[in-house]
């Protein structure tokens, strides 16, 4: 995987709020085919550097590419448009809206991601075709199929943040980046959702760059880890390196320390 | 859509077109275009309302749209079929213009800004007196003609006035129906989701501006030709604050409640002329019991009582 090409990179990012610096100067890169997990104490600054590779945050100083390309200040919208979406820590779906509707729309948004394009007919008609073939593709992959005609305000929580996945599958990312997938989960849910992300890369190619606070999961799942302290990093490293890795582990006692 | 639907609609229709011929009551016709005119501005306030940016401009582009139809045909010496269209592309335009900067702005902030933006638009009009005529504003505005054929009939302004606001509500519910009312929806309280996904909310946001705004526009173009004159004082904000309580007592959640609203709220002060000084009054407290108790209007009220679920 070592040689595999660069897919996401940053370099010298940094995040300033005010006088706090919230993220200092982090780089790193991400490779084809890789599941890349994020993890770090509480107050690491995980949420942010989530934010600014999503274009949620603009970024104070340094440079985010995906493939060569620069994505940094694209905002959301754009940073989507280069194929990277993003999923949210609560389960974020169109409450009043069926399943198969939400996975429908997850498709559409991006398909018509300007009024222009609504308004062109021939480009409308065709992404709506695709859409009933794209819906029921994700809606199987996902294990949804049974309950695809439920309001998804209606699910339970579980289900709703598989669904919240299954949206951004049916966007059709090549790169996806979920903020914290095993929150709110339980030890069943939470192992239902990293088989879900390791085929995802597995069987859709997606890669997948992860922010998490379940560090048991994260090492299950994840090929390198990147921890993340007081928006810096610590170490980058494969799961059975991280830990053990001296700074790393004084890092989250600390943190415990801290807690208690 | 079942055939009795259909068959409801078609008669529904032909009534709508017919009565007045039948009916040749002036009064009731006048009213009844108020109504039309009311309810294709608050069509474009139901827009706005949708995605949760509540505008008191509507009333200056509104005017907008009124002062560029009598100028473009008085001024400009164009016929009205020119003067009706720009009315509803300057007011469009207007809108795309100060869009990018207003929008960004929301809640409360978004609300003053357009009153002020409303403010300065009729200020310009009582001060350049040169071009808009100062407080008097213009008179002898041509009345609408078509093919050369002058609309002097009240029976005939309706009509024309109906086909704007079936014009209005056929768009508002086809939109709000497909995609692009899934998106607006978004907008209010998902915004976050749908920009992940790719859509561009601004560009978005302004589509519906421009849109409300061009509707306003058109309702100003035929107002200038109805009434035969425009003064800046039929185009504040209290304009904009009557579409809102149209919008609130029908209820935003459809088009067909901002209908109901229009066709109860606008014939009010004109079947009750001596009490034309508690209007306001009425209003603010029709808005608070219906906010408060009510908050999805009649259409809400009409739903609920069918025991069935808002299908819009």
């Amino acid at each position: 995987m070592t040689d595999n090409p660069i897919m996401l990179e940053l370099s010298g990012v940094t995040k300033q709020f005010g006088g706090l610096t919230a993220i200092g100067d982090v780089s790193f890169s991400t490779r084809k085919g890789e599941i890349f997990g994020i993890i770090g104490p509480n107050g690491a600054g995980k949420s942010t550097l989530f934010n600014l590779i999503t274009g949620t945050y603009p970024a104070t100083r340094g440079d985010i590419t995906y493939k060569g390309e620069s994505i940094t200040n694209l905002g959301p919208e754009g940073v989507a448009a280069k194929g990277i979406v993003r999923t949210f820590q609560s389960a974020t779906v169109f409450g009043n809206k069926s399943l198969q509707e939400n996975i429908r729309l997850g498709y559409l948004f991006g398909q018509l991601s300007v009024p222009r394009r609504f308004a062109d007919r021939s480009l409308l008609s065709s992404a709506r075709a695709t859409a009933e073939t794209v819906t029921d593709d994700v809606l199987s992959f996902c294990g949804l199929a049974d309950d695809r005609e439920r309001i998804a305000g209606e699910l339970a929580y579980g289900v709703q943040k598989t669904l919240g996945v299954a949206m951004a599958i049916a966007a059709g990312p090549t790169q996806m980046l979920m903020d914290e997938p095993a929150a709110g989960l339980n030890p069943v849910e939470t192992q239902e959702m990293g088989k879900l992300i390791r085929r995802i890369r597995a069987e859709r190619g997606i890669d997948v760059v992860l922010v998490e606070h379940d560090v048991g999961m994260v090492t299950r799942i994840c090929d390198r880890i990147l921890v993340l302290d007081r928006g810096q990093v610590l170490a980058i490293d494969v799961p059975e390196a991280i830990q053990k890795h001296p700074d790393v582990i004084e890092a989250y006692l600390g943190a415990d320390i801290d807690l208690h | 859509m079942n055939t009795w639907k259909i068959l409801a609609g078609l008669v529904l229709a032909v009534a709508l077109i017919v009565w007045p011929f039948v009916i040749e009551n002036r009064f009731l016709i006048h009213i009844a275009t108020m109504v039309c005119m009311y309810a294709l501005l608050a069509l474009s306030m139901n827009l706005m309302l949708r995605i949760g940016q509540l505008s008191l401009a509507h009333g200056a582009l509104m005017g907008i749209g009124a002062y560029t139809s009598a100028l473009v045909m008085m001024s400009l010496g164009f016929p009205f079929v020119v003067g009706f269209l720009l009315s509803g592309v300057v007011g469009g335009l207007v809108s795309l213009i100060i869009g990018p900067i207003l929008l960004r702005i929301r809640g409360v902030y978004f609300v003053l800004l357009t009153f002020a933006f409303g403010e300065i638009v009729i200020l310009t009009f009582i001060e350049w007196v040169d071009v808009f005529g100062g407080v008097n504003g213009i008179f002898g505005v041509p009345r609408a003609q078509i093919f050369g054929y002058v609309i002097k009939d009240r029976s005939l302004s309706y009509l024309m006035a109906l086909a704007m606001a079936a014009g209005g509500f056929f768009l508002l519910r086809a939109l709000y129906r497909s995609e692009f009312g899934a998106i607006m929806e978004t907008l209010e309280d998902d915004e976050e989701l749908a920009r992940s996904l790719g859509v561009n909310a601004m560009a978005y946001r302004l589509a519906v501006f421009v849109l409300s705004g061009a509707m306003a526009g058109f309702a100003g173009g035929f107002y200038a030709s109805y009434f035969t004159f425009v003064s800046p004082g039929a185009f504040n904000f209290w304009t904009a604050v009557n579409l809102i309580v149209i919008n609130v007592l029908g209820g935003i959640a459809s088009p067909v409640g901002v209908i109901l609203g229009a066709l109860i709220l606008v014939p009010l002060p004109e079947l009750f002329r001596d009490a034309v000084q508690y209007q306001v009054l009425f209003y603010g407290l029709a808005l608070i019991v219906f906010l408060k108790f009510m908050p999805d209007g009649l259409y809400g009220l009409i739903g609920k009582m069918r025991g069935k679920r808002d299908d819009r």
